[in-house]
């Protein structure tokens, strides 16, 4: 057996592969067999990168590496928490962007630094509290599309402020670095449209958009924004388009890190793309990922000679499909604690899911900023990392030792330290989230008292709201 | 004096109520025990000052895990070489609310406390009041009250806590510690506080560890103020009048497991309602003993076939407890000679029904130093005095001795829990008695104990005032608590970590239930006595002729089995 097969085995043996396991009972797989299918397909595609040069690999010399960059770099880190309090009767939540600076090896004050940068506390139903317009006949109230968007939108707009040294500091060198917890593009229809496609959730308020935007001379789709933050660029999907923009047109190299990756699509986004750059297979007038780089004038990402034939990687592919292996558990088989593949231009903006009709934007669809992903191993014992820029710059293998060695921080968590940091420093810590709450609570039992409410709805409220040890049900 | 003037040292948050409410330091300005206040609005009284002592605190680098600082160990790096962030700790303190006062009341002399009837407000500021006001608010220092300074609030030195004389002598007080928490030394403190009135004090003192007051009753003198304090040691005995005898043998003939057949106890007692047997005006249990058994011996004969059966082991278990009586009085007979060649005068005991005010008188501190008797000897005379004392104050008559507090060291062999103790201790019922009623008298009583676990509940039931030092074993705690209705969960946590002389107080003598420094009369503290050396001891005694002595013994053995066994 190869050696490659060998460990490849071994880390079948691993705990998270139960819930793989669990992945391939749902989809009425053998076992046995699917393991067996895993293990051939991973060192099928491992022989392949490795050939091709297209893994890569960074040493763990953690004095070494740290004492080499001593006062030399500068991290940002970036971050939003959000507190929700959908409760009946208020539709709230707060947001707040945090962002940790570090200078490794700097002694003095200047080693760290935290910023609040943006906050942002809004009441949905409140028409002059909220950050989105407000007409009463057609406004469309999606709360958990409009916290996570408005949650997005401004860590990703924070992304621009720290680039152009708009916020707290000032302008970084293409030496430093700056990381976002989380995807660095997501996929956008989801948070613009609300329902269907003719429907998007509302615009935002004119004010909201101004904090969002340092700059807003040097903007890249200039004919949405015709009368200076015009109604029609301040929905979510042209706002959160030019900002994309924007980051990628940096050349501070700029990362999102995502740490756990949701979906069940196989194979995933990465490996398809993998799959298509080894293969050549897919068509540009189907479907895939081929039909969107072209959709957007786009080509592949690595310059290599395609393997086998395109029906292999159509075989392969199809292998894919039907024995549900995500991206990190096929990249977790092949990479080596320190290994990553070199990155791949990956689709987020789907021309399938694009709205149609009257808000749809079809200017903007060929001119998107797309994602270059990878996957890092960080250790034998963690599934890899997912590491996304928008532009690849000369730095990119640079920049991959110091997200390798800031996981390894944390050797058990495996994830970037700063990242970590300033993503418990921006969460809204649960005694304060209490205390919002309660104090939200009472104001609204003190208005429903105050407001001759009767006895049977006063119980209404305090029954839906109060539990424990609350002074309101105290007896008298 | 306005809000203005104290320093804001936090924020409220989280829920709050009219007992307790949380809130974040920023800096270590404020540890467990002290005292903090908050604005607060209520719809009676308008604005008020809410007064709470801290309870807990939480301190927390959400920032600095574990691993990360394994990481930076094992490649020799420190923090600032890497990344992260230095200043994310945070302190969560909770309070446990004592009361309000309106805002104009600070500037009275003395500050009382009205209930909180509305909880305080999250984002309030906390503040830290100063030394002065919480003076005002803590001492409970008024004249009439007779204070008795015992120490300070814990960790703010000047803040004085008083307790309160009165209701210390008309009231009972349980002081609680394991072994070397404090508990004498804060006895001693209590008493040079009452001894400054003069207030009679009856010691009973199991290991000598107040015969230092009288060695050093000069400096007593000096610390109370009191020119006329005299000590008074005495010298143990069992006593007993004619009437009590039998009650007083068959009591010690049970406690010391020499226990009678039903037959025997028949005998025993017929013997013993002869009153005539013992002479009227004998009180030492011992004579009265060996009266009896010459009597027994004498008139043997007299008796039926079944109960001279009896006769034999009767006359052993009388002879048992002769001796070991006899053994008992000399321990400390021998325990008291150590003392007297270092100065201290002993005197015998009188006749506690006949004589009550030599032990009680005013301007007296006696000590009666039960030092090698074994504790059911001494629990039957503890509670033969007491209850003469109590007989004899409680009687209302013309000259009965004045009101007095005693001191009851080593409590849990004088008023064990059930469980302890199948048949109820002698003392027991008589301690339990002095602290149901006694509090009409006049006779109060500090009872001290390491093992609270072990001390009856009726008993400590009847304590108004509680001083809880350093106590580890969680049993005890947990009993603690459930005796001491002011104490919080979180007080009582916070009693294994009290260094010595630390410790919470309660009850009526205190104004609030509080964290304290004992304060600690070294001056009184005869630390020839509780220091043990054996070690030098040997050395001293090996250096200066014990080697020679063993030699000479071996030698002189040698020589002599040398011929003996020739022989
Ligand atoms: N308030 C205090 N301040 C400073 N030191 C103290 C204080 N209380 C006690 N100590 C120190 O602890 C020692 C032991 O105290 P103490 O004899 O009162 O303990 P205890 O609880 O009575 O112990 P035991 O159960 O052995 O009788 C003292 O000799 C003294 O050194
Ligand atoms: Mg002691």
């Amino acid at each position: 057996m190869s050696e490659i097969r060998k460990k490849i085995e071994a880390r079948t043996q691993k705990n998270f592969f139960t819930e793989m396991m669990f992945l391939a009972n749902t989809t009425g797989v053998d076992q046995k067999e699917y393991i067996k299918n895993i293990i051939n397909l991973a060192e099928l595609l491992e022989g392949y990168l490795r050939q091709r040069d297209l893994i890569r690999k960074v040493d763990f010399e953690p004095n070494k590496y740290w004492k080499s960059i001593a006062t030399k770099k500068t991290v940002y880190n970036i971050d939003g928490g959000q507190l929700s309090l959908s409760i009946p009767g208020s539709a709230s939540f707060g947001i707040r962007v945090g962002v940790l600076k570090n200078r490794p090896g700097d002694k003095s004050d200047n080693w760290c630094d935290f910023s609040e940068s943006q906050t942002l506390t809004t009441n949905l139903v409140d028409r002059d509290n909220s950050h989105y317009e407000q007409q009463e006949e057609e406004f469309i109230m999606k709360y958990d599309k409009m916290l996570t968007g408005s949650r997005m939108i401004m860590e990703a707009s924070e992304v621009i402020k720290q680039q152009l040294g708009k916020g707290k500091w000032d302008k970084p060198s293409t030496n430093d670095i700056i990381y976002l917890h989380g995807p660095i593009a997501y996929e956008s229809t989801m948070y613009h449209l609300a329902t269907d496609e003719e429907n998007p959730i509302p615009p935002f308020k004119k004010e909201f958009c101004q904090t969002l935007f340092p700059d807003l001379n040097n903007v890249f789709f200039k004919d949405l924004k015709k009368k200076e933050l015009d109604i029609e660029f301040r929905y979510f999907l042209p706002l959160y388009s030019e900002i994309l923009k924007q980051i990628q047109a940096s050349k501070i190299p700029t990362y999102g890190v995502v740490e756990r990756i949701g979906g069940v699509v196989s194979p995933g986004p990465v490996t398809n793309a993998v799959l298509d750059e080894l293969f050549h297979h897919q068509s540009n007038k189907t479907f895939g990922r081929l039909y969107e780089l072209n959709w957007k004038k786009l080509d592949r990402t690595w310059d290599v000679k395609p393997v086998g034939t395109k029906s292999d990687g159509i075989k392969i592919e199809e292998k894919f499909k039907k024995r549900a292996v995500k991206d990190d558990i096929i990249f977790d088989l092949i990479l080596d604690p320190g290994e990553y593949i070199k990155p791949v231009q990956v689709i987020k903006q789907l021309q399938k899911k694009w709205p149609q009709g009257k808000y749809s934007y079809q200017q903007l669809f060929t001119q998107l900023a797309e994602p270059f992903s990878t996957f890092l191993k960080v250790s034998e014992d963690k599934r890899p990392l997912r590491i996304e820029t928008l532009n690849i710059l000369d730095s990119y293998d640079e920049d991959m030792k110091l997200t390798f060695h800031s996981a390894r921080l944390l050797p058990q968590y495996c994830f970037p330290l700063g990242l970590d940091t300033v993503d418990k420093l921006s969460k809204v810590p649960s005694w304060l989230r209490n205390s919002m709450r309660g104090n939200y609570i009472n104001n609204l039992l003190r208005k429903t008292l105050e407001s001759n409410a009767s006895k049977q709805q006063i119980n209404m409220v305090l029954k839906s709201f109060v539990s424990g040890r609350n002074w309101w049900v105290r007896p008298k | 004096m306005t809000i203005n003037k104290w320093k804001s040292i936090g924020t409220v948050v989280g829920n709050t109520s009219t007992d307790t409410y949380s809130f974040v330091l920023g800096q270590m300005e404020a540890s467990v025990g002290d005292i903090v206040i908050t604005e607060s609005n209520t719809p009676t009284e308008g604005k008020v000052h809410v007064w709470g002592r801290i309870v807990t605190m939480e301190r927390s680098n959400p920032t600095f895990p574990n691993e990360f600082a394994s990481a930076l160990t094992d490649a020799n790096l420190e923090q600032f070489e890497t990344l992260g962030f230095n200043n994310s700790e945070y302190l969560l303190a909770e309070v446990q609310i004592m009361g309000c006062t309106k805002e104009k009341d600070a500037s009275h002399d003395s500050i009382e406390l009205m209930p909180l009837n509305y909880p305080v407000k999250p984002a309030n500021k906390v503040l830290y009041p100063d030394t002065d006001v919480l003076n005002k608010l803590l001492s409970g220092k008024k004249e009439e009250d007779k204070p008795i300074e015992i120490g300070h609030l814990i960790n703010r030195e000047k803040v004085k806590i008083n307790l309160k004389g009165e209701a210390l002598c008309s009231r009972h007080l349980a002081v609680l510690a394991q072994t070397g928490g404090g508990k004498t030394v804060a006895c001693r403190t209590i008493l040079a506080g009452l001894a400054k009135y003069g207030h009679p004090l009856m010691i009973f003192d199991t290991h000598g560890d107040y015969l230092g007051l009288y060695k050093y009753i000069d400096n007593l003198k000096e610390i109370t103020g009191n020119k006329d304090l005299t000590v008074k040691l005495l010298t143990p005995k069992l006593l007993a009048s004619p009437e009590k005898v039998g009650d007083a043998i068959s009591e010690i003939v049970r406690k010391l497991g020499l226990g009678m057949t039903e037959s025997q106890v028949g005998v025993f007692e017929n013997f013993v309602k002869d009153k005539d047997i013992f002479h009227a005006e004998e009180t030492d249990l011992l004579k009265h003993l060996e009266r009896l058994r010459d009597f027994i011996n004498k008139n043997r004969e007299k008796l039926d076939p079944t109960s001279k059966k009896s006769v034999n082991p009767i006359l052993r278990k009388i002879d048992i407890i002769i001796k070991k009586l006899r053994g008992m009085e000399q321990t400390n007979a021998r325990l008291r000679g150590m003392f007297q060649k270092k100065g201290l005068q002993f005197e015998d005991m009188s006749n506690s029904e006949l004589e009550p005010h030599k032990f009680v008188t005013q301007n007296q501190i006696t000590v009666l130093y039960l030092g090698g008797y074994e504790r059911v000897v001494s629990s039957t005379m503890v509670s033969i005095i007491l209850e003469d004392l109590f007989e004899d104050r409680s009687s209302m008559r013309k000259g009965r001795i004045q009101a007095f507090t005693a001191v009851v060291e080593e409590a849990h062999n004088f008023v064990p829990s059930k469980s302890e103790e199948k048949n109820e201790s002698p003392s027991l019922l008589t301690i339990r008695r002095l602290l149901t009623e006694g509090r009409k008298f006049g006779t109060s009583v500090i009872l001290i104990s390491q093992r609270p676990g072990r001390l009856d509940e009726t008993t400590l039931a009847q304590c108004n005032s509680f001083l809880v030092l350093k106590l580890v074993n969680p049993k005890d705690q947990n009993w603690v608590r459930s005796v001491m209705e002011q104490m919080s969960e979180q007080d009582a946590k916070w009693l294994k970590a009290f260094g010595k002389g630390q410790g919470y107080i309660s009850g009526n003598a205190v104004k609030f239930p509080l964290q304290v420094k004992i304060k600690y009369e070294d001056k009184l503290e005869w630390d020839e006595l509780g220091t043990e050396r054996f070690i030098q001891d040997n050395l001293d005694e090996w250096n200066s002729g014990g080697k020679e002595d063993r030699a000479r013994a071996d030698k002189d053995s040698k020589d002599i089995s040398k011929v003996v066994d020739k022989l």
